[in-house]
């Protein structure tokens, strides 16, 4: 069985040849003619102004929160999807199926009353914060 | 599958053989295709703008893509000053990388027959070979954020973060929205995906909801109109990319058009019944051998082309979405319609068992 998998690492192998050939194989041809003014951030030629490295708002941290917890509970379901139709009661297993799926679900009203999906936060959340 | 299937135990060296012709072959083939749908976008935009397109090199321009591969070859390789080295020359080899490895568990036809032993034509068929999409197609976003990243400049910057923003929503969809189809298949082989369709109908009529929740999710995760935010020209002048040139930009091509076929043929394996023909059985397939083989070879290729047109069309066809309506869309309406779609499966296929 896990011999199939010999086949992925023989593609891997291949992948990062097909990636790296026409990397290094293009340095023996290519001209390489730098100077400073080339070397600077692009900015529709303004001269730039500060780091680029900066914090970021803080929503694409939460949603990378809500994924994590979304994407472990569809994990969970694949498992339960694969045995669903030769489950010895059909009807247990649907009913569990649908209390798991109700919690995803009230996790996913939860976040929306909350608003943490709300990429542009309402005025009135933001007079609260600052209250 | 009624036939014997050729394992390493029976001959080792004639399978390994066939894997590797396999990989060659259909590694070549996609690449060739994914070059060449760089030419047809160009062709079809073209069309639909009532314009020639591309036409100077070779007949009709079909030597289009061969004349940019020259020169992406012999283009310098700017690399800032100002960039972090190691992430910016990574970047690009990230974001192609699992575009490629993708195409191992992509069932391109039936089973061929050669000297008397029966190959799969699927590079490795894994038995959890949606999970193997789903874990390594994810990977694809480290490229493009990572590429925002290391420019250290202000648009890839901004570009990377909406690229991962964007990416992990639309993977809880894509995930979520083919539930369904499992419940039904009872496996999470693709190739059992496809036998179960050549056999019944095809789940883009059984699972319609689930079909265009993935068709969304698929556009969003490829990012391409109208999803393209991470490199909107117009307000990010090209997104992650900006600071790249020569080869590298070209890897990030490859990796977008190269993602571009595996999403269609995603979309063929699990909504569009794979090599199916209509009114063809598993029996029939197998019944013609080789020739089976062949149309179902062609039948998998039209279905993965056709849909790479739709992708080209619904380009020029519908605007840029804004940043929160597409956040919203992907957790606001799809995701409560996709849980909905997997208790209605549940339900349906309970009633119809019991």
């Amino acid at each position: 069985m896990y011999l199939d998998y010999h086949a992925v690492l023989v593609f891997l192998i291949t992948g990062a040849f097909m990636v790296c050939t026409p990397l290094v194989l293009g340095m023996l041809f290519r001209p390489k003619n730098p100077y400073k003014e080339k070397n600077l951030p692009y900015e529709c030629a303004e001269d730039p102004i500060g780091d680029a490295q900066i914090r970021f708002d803080m929503r694409f941290y939460t949603t990378a929160l809500i994924f994590v917890v979304f994407d472990a509970e569809i994990v969970l379901m694949f498992p339960w999807a694969r045995v669903f139709q030769s489950a010895p009661s059909k009807g247990v297993a649907l009913v569990a199926g649908l209390v798991f799926t109700t919690i995803v679900f009230f996790g996913l009203i939860y976040d929306w009353a909350k608003g943490d999906l709300d990429w542009v936060k309402s005025f009135q959340n933001k007079r609260r914060v600052q209250d | 599958m009624s036939l014997a299937v050729l394992t390493f135990a029976d001959d080792p060296i004639f399978y390994l053989a066939a894997n590797l012709a396999k990989i060659v072959v259909f590694t070549h083939i996609v690449l060739i295709l994914s070059a060449l749908s760089v030419l047809a976008e160009r062709k079809v935009s073209a069309w639909m703008q009532d314009r020639l397109g591309p036409n100077r090199v070779g007949p009709g321009g079909i030597l289009q893509p061969a004349a940019d591969a020259l020169k992406f070859f012999f283009k310098e390789d700017i690399v800032p000053g100002h960039v972090d080295k190691v992430l910016y020359i990574l970047a690009p080899a990230i974001a192609l990388m699992p575009a490629l490895i993708v195409l191992a568990v992509i069932p391109y036809g039936p089973p061929l027959t050669v000297l008397g032993e029966t190959i799969p034509m699927v590079i490795a068929d894994l038995d959890i070979g949606i999970l193997f999409v789903f874990a390594i197609s994810s990977l694809g976003v480290y490229g493009i954020v990572l590429a925002g990243w290391a420019s250290n400049s202000k648009y890839p910057m901004l570009g990377g973060v909406r690229a991962s923003a964007q990416m992990i929503s639309y993977e809880v969809m894509l995930g979520l929205s083919v539930v369904g189809i499992f419940m039904s298949t009872e496996s999470l082989r693709l190739t059992d995906v496809i036998t179960s369709q050549v056999d019944g109908t095809w789940f883009m009529f059984s699972q319609p909801i689930a079909f265009i929740i993935f068709v969304i999710a698929a556009f969003a995760e490829t990012n391409r109109l109208p999803f393209d935010l991470p490199e909107a020209e117009t307000e990010l002048v090209a997104g992650y990319h900006t600071e790249y040139s020569s080869m590298k930009f070209a890897m990030f091509f490859i990796g977008e058009y190269t993602a571009m076929f595996v999403f269609s043929a995603l979309v063929a394996v699990l909504f569009l019944g794979g090599w199916d023909i209509p009114f063809m059985s598993n029996a029939d397939f197998e019944a013609l051998g080789n020739w089976g083989t062949l149309l179902g070879f062609l039948s998998f290729f039209v279905k993965c082309l056709a849909f790479l047109f739709f992708y080209i069309w619904v380009r020029w066809t519908i605007p840029r979405f804004r940043f929160d309506q597409l956040m919203n869309l992907g957790w606001k309406v799809l995701m409560p319609i996709a849980l909905v779609n997997v208790v209605l499966t549940g339900v349906v296929l309970g009633w119809l068992g019991s």
